[in-house]
């Protein structure tokens, strides 16, 4: 699936918040999440052995829990401002790109990347 | 702090009636002393063949409140702007006015909502001595003292905001022009009642006279009128100095006057200056400062003028505009202009100021200044020192504009110019008398601050009139600028490592046992 | 109680209600939820109490002597540090931080520049109306949201701004109009009643309706039939009018608009549009604000205009500020830096991985309160107090008013404020 995603605020996703007074599985459960409208939600065709999805830009990829949210208008995906969301924004002609980010949606059985990992991964990267 | 004797310079003090006399100015812990309590330590400056006089005062300038950080944004990738101004830094500016001989800067325009940052630019603004003035002609919490003139309740609501924002003294700025503005609507008499309040302009400049009087606070209000640089403002400022005149207002006992006209050069448009001369020379409780063009490369307009800034978007100004409506208190206005010298009305700006410097009688009416930034830069000075004091400086400066605007500019030839001491009563003393500053600023006399200019001039054997390159030469690189006794500025070395001090006052508020006022004030505020 | 402004974000709410015995606080009454985790974070777990190092890998504990000499070594060493971040900051930090990286060469910038500063910097092509916050609630009759979700970012916001009954609106709630120019139906639209207007407008498709707007504003001609962005012709006329007759109207400037592509034109196309709309006007006025996040974002910008002339990109050589074409982003994407002083922000989480990547490839000095990622890819960490509860000083509201933070309890010991940790800094260079 094709769509466009915003990283936005949300004041109950908040990672400085969960970093303070969350933990690492609250901060997963919170942040590394997609919020999808009703209908592109059903139409991900998320089953028992794939229940995360793959999420991917032309700056990069992350795995995350898709959830329904009500309202959302078809072919908008939102995430909150995330070290997770932060894995598919980018930067074009020196200018940080935050919103309207085509990505590309599958489904997946891969586990998504708790706080620490996702840190690690960064390092490990560059390391490469 | 340093002990120090000046030694057989020729001093001009006019406050102490000194004018050219051969004599050693003594400071001891930063003040003027008759003789040393302790003979230790003392450094030494041969002044011989030099001349010796107070540091300047600047009573009108813009640094280092809000609007000037506008002004800064947009000139901050402007090649000319940075070359003429250097980016306008507190530090630069100091800089600029310690090398200049100026030693007290007054800001003069700042909204009670941000005073707060104004204190806090003060802080970082090396070395000079500094006040700020409180623009408080448009504020909603005194409709009803605008409208009946309550002193007492007026007074003890002002002073108490002149202590929370560290203030010096009032301003009075277009009194309501943003209420106006609201309506697109340009006021065009100022006794018209407001739309939504119920006094109109003439009633607050009124309010704010005899509420700065009977708070007996150290400087006059200091008022700009409405409508500046149009005709608008020439016909506005009569209508306010007869209204204030009638007031029969009584100086208190800090100063001499009890109304101070901001940039006066600014209201004649058409050149003539006679009635506002006659006006002046008639009534003794008035002063100006003059607000001399430096035709610099280019001017930021620092301004809460609405009707400036709408005829200069009218006449098509290349410059990007920023304004903001600022907390219920009035309009800032942030732009750049070209001053001209091919442009009549430019140059008539230009000479207004040296027409009032030259014919208005009583030297203590007038101040210097050039409303920094926005008419001149402080290093354009001397070059106003010879114009004023050098009639052959001014001829040949008038030469250098066009035919059709030489022949607009009504400077008579034959008014004489200013004498060297003059010079020094409007850029040194008359300020400091203005601002009830006096007794530690402005002179050479005993318990007076010193500071203290050393130049490199002899007034006594040098023809002023017709050596104007001497003058200028004089003042653009005095030899030492110092300040409370010590030497800020030596030759070309400058020191700004000297904290300067914040000058401010409550006044003299009337009492208010039980809070009654205050507790009044506060409910309003909370609705605003 | 005492009375303390919060610094949960921005809008520097200043009628909190404190009661603290100085060492702990007991009761906050009125702040919004984003104020209260402020509050809350001076007993977090997350805090930092004591300053850390990395050791083989390893972060440990280290005495203040140990941490402050690897950051007098990591900063000698280097010789491009960057310094980031500051709008978590007081004004009299912001002013150290410059003092400091003029002291080492370094490149200085803030969140600001990321965010609101755009706005700001867009004043080199495009005028710029502003207004301020007691003007909004006592005159505004059209508020506009455009790219902004305030119940989740300045949660008090509205309730200050709309809710209110400002002199000249006495009337309150049921005489503004507000109006949402959103892609999402975000919390914000919750306070919609029956005269306001809410606009879906596709994403990216914010240029298209600025230049219809601009286009019908000054033309009697009939908006034609076609759909821009998935907007109704009658829901932008509805706009265009509200524009064109408010007595007074602010445009609040989100994320929306300076963090999707193209924003710089964006935001150029949005302010040409309210000087078209200020011209045709027959009363009233249209303004902007900006809705920046960290509570001290514009307190960089001013405190900088006012020492440096200039506010965003700041390279220093020698002493001097020089001319530079880099931003912040230019420098960590081409790792035009050899070490980094990290203050008050996070961005190992908040800029795009490219960055982040590169950010904690270089040695990371960390000044802050509570653990982020960012903390835990540094080489030290150096805790501090937190500003406006701990420690006080100067900051700058959203609409650039500039407000007084107090101390109102002390901070854990050994642990000193920005500023001061900062000032400590600059001496052991000078004294090295």
């Amino acid at each position: 699936m094709e769509i466009i995603l915003n990283t936005v605020r949300k004041i109950d996703n908040d990672q400085a918040k969960e970093l303070s007074f969350g933990d690492e599985e609250s901060l997963k459960e919170i942040l590394a999440v997609a919020f999808f409208n009703k209908e592109d939600y059903d139409n991900l065709s998320l089953n028992k052995t794939k229940s995360n999805i793959k999420m991917t830009s032309q700056f990069g990829s992350v795995i995350l829990k898709p959830e329904k949210q009500e309202k959302l208008p078809q072919g908008i995906v939102c995430m909150p401002v995330s070290i997770w969301a932060n894995q598919l924004t980018g930067i074009i002609d020196n200018e940080l790109i935050y919103k309207n980010i085509k990505v590309k949606v599958e489904v997946t059985g891969d586990h998504i990347l708790n706080f620490n990992d996702m840190i690690k991964s960064i390092k490990k990267n560059k390391m490469e | 702090m340093t002990n120090l004797i000046i030694k057989n310079g020729l001093v001009f003090d006019p406050l102490n009636e000194i004018n050219g006399e051969i004599k050693d100015i003594l400071i001891e812990n930063g003040k003027i002393v008759d003789s040393f309590s302790n003979m230790t330590d003392i450094k030494e400056i041969n002044a011989k063949g030099m001349t010796v006089i107070p540091a300047a005062i600047d009573i009108h300038a813009h640094v280092a409140s809000q609007q000037v950080n506008w002004a800064r944004l947009l000139g901050k990738k402007d090649m000319i702007f940075q070359e003429t101004w250097k980016g306008l830094t507190l530090e630069n500016i100091a800089r600029n006015y310690v090398s200049n001989g100026y030693t007290t800067i007054i800001e003069a325009n700042v909204f009670p909502s941000l005073a707060k940052q104004t204190i806090f630019n003060f802080n970082y603004l090396p070395v000079l001595d500094k006040a700020m003035l409180l623009n408080v002609s448009n504020l909603w919490p005194l409709e009803l003292e605008y409208q009946k003139a309550k002193m007492d309740d007026m007074s003890i609501f002002l002073s108490d905001l002149l202590k929370k924002t560290k203030a010096f003294g009032f301003k009075i700025y277009n009194p309501f022009e943003s209420e106006n503005w609201d309506f697109k609507i340009l006021r065009e008499d100022l006794s018209d009642q407001g739309r939504l309040y119920n006094f109109n302009a003439l009633n607050v400049y009124e309010a704010l006279t005899r509420c700065n009087e009977h708070l007996s606070l150290p400087h006059s209000v200091h008022a700009h009128i409405e409508g500046y640089e149009t005709e608008q403002g020439q016909k506005n400022l009569y209508e306010v100095l007869e209204y204030v005149k009638k007031l029969d207002l009584k100086s208190s006992i800090r100063r001499s006057q009890i109304f101070h006209l901001a940039h006066a050069s600014s209201y004649n448009v058409n050149g003539d200056n006679s009635r506002l001369i006659k006006f002046y020379n008639d009534n003794q409780l008035f002063d100006m400062d003059l607000g001399f063009v430096g035709f610099n490369k280019i001017n930021s307009l620092i301004t809460s003028d609405r009707r400036i800034i709408n005829s200069l978007i009218n006449t098509g100004n290349p410059y990007r505009l920023i304004r903001s409506a600022i907390e219920f208190e009035g309009d800032l206005f942030a732009t750049f202009r070209v001053f001209d010298k091919n442009n009549e009305r430019d140059c008539i700006l230009w000479a207004n100021a040296i027409d009032l410097a030259l014919n208005i009688k009583n030297k203590y009416q007038i101040q210097a200044s050039i409303n920094f930034p926005n008419y001149a830069n402080i290093s354009d000075i001397p070059e106003i020192a010879s114009f004023l004091i050098s009639k052959e400086a001014r001829t040949n400066y008038i030469d250098q504009m066009n035919g059709a605007v030489k022949n607009t500019l009504l400077l008579s030839e034959n008014t004489p110019s200013l004498s060297f001491n003059e010079f020094i009563i409007i850029t040194r003393v008359s300020p400091a008398k203005s601002l009830g500053l006096a007794k530690i600023k402005g002179n050479l006399g005993i318990n007076a601050e010193g500071d203290v200019n050393i130049l490199n001039i002899n007034p006594n054997d040098t023809d002023l009139n017709k050596n104007q390159e001497a003058l200028k030469r004089s003042l653009k690189f005095i030899e030492f600028v110092i300040k409370g006794g010590n030497i800020i500025k030596k030759q070309e070395k400058i020191d700004l490592n000297l904290d300067g001090r914040i000058f401010w006052t409550e006044g003299h508020p009337p009492n208010d046992p039980s809070g009654f006022v205050m507790t009044k004030k506060k409910r309003i505020l909370s609705k605003i | 109680m005492d009375r303390i402004s919060c610094t949960g974000c921005s809008l520097l709410c200043d009628d909190i209600l404190i009661s603290s015995d100085g060492l702990f606080i007991d009761q906050i009454i009125g702040a919004c939820l984003k104020g209260k985790e402020r509050f809350d974070q001076v007993g977090s777990k997350n805090r930092i109490l004591h300053p850390l190092m990395k050791n083989d890998g390893e972060i440990g504990k280290v005495s203040w002597d140990e941490a402050i000499k690897k950051t007098i070594d990591l900063l000698k060493k280097a010789h491009k540090p960057l310094l980031y971040g500051f709008s978590n900051s007081s004004c009299g930090a912001q002013v150290k931080g410059i003092q400091l990286a003029r002291k080492v060469n370094g490149f200085i910038d803030s969140n600001s520049t990321i965010c609101q500063g755009k706005v700001l910097n867009a004043s080199k092509t495009s005028n710029l109306t502003m207004t301020t916050l007691s003007e909004v609630i006592n005159k505004a009759d059209v508020l506009i949201l455009w790219g902004f979700n305030a119940a989740e970012s300045i949660p008090r916001l509205l309730n200050k701004v709309l809710f209110s009954r400002g002199k000249f609106r006495m009337t309150g709630r049921e005489i503004k109009t507000l109006i949402i120019i959103d892609p999402v139906h975000t919390a914000s639209f919750g306070v919609m009643g029956v005269r306001d207007l809410t606009l879906f407008i596709e994403p990216g498709k914010d240029i298209e309706l600025i230049k219809i707007l601009k286009d019908y504003c000054c033309s009697e001609k009939e908006i034609s039939e076609m759909k821009i962005g998935a907007l109704d012709k009658d829901d932008i006329k509805r706009l265009l009018l509200n524009l064109k007759e408010a007595e007074n109207s602010v445009i609040f400037i989100g994320q929306g608009i300076t963090s999707g592509p193209s924003s710089e034109e964006l935001i150029k196309e949005l302010l040409e549009l309210i000087e078209v709309i200020e011209k045709k006007q027959q009363k009233g006025r249209i303004s902007i604000m900006m809705a920046g996040g960290h509570f001290n974002m514009a307190g960089f910008d001013q405190i900088s205009l006012s020492i440096l002339g200039t506010n965003q990109n700041l390279q220093f050589f020698e002493n001097r500020l020089i001319d530079s074409n880099d931003t912040i982003v230019s420098k960590i994407q081409k790792e035009d830096f050899d070490c980094s002083i990290i203050i008050g922000t996070d961005p190992i989480s908040h800029l795009p991985h490219e960055l982040s990547k590169k950010l904690s490839s270089k040695p990371i000095i960390y000044i802050g309160n509570q653990h982020t990622a960012t903390s835990r890819m540094a080489d030290v960490i150096l805790p501090t107090a937190i500003t406006g509860i701990e420690c006080g000083g100067l900051a700058f509201r959203l609409d650039h008013v500039p407000v007084e933070l107090k101390k109102l309890i002390n901070p854990p010991e050994t642990l000193s404020s920005d500023e001061e940790l900062l000032n400590k800094i600059i001496e052991k260079l000078e004294e090295n």
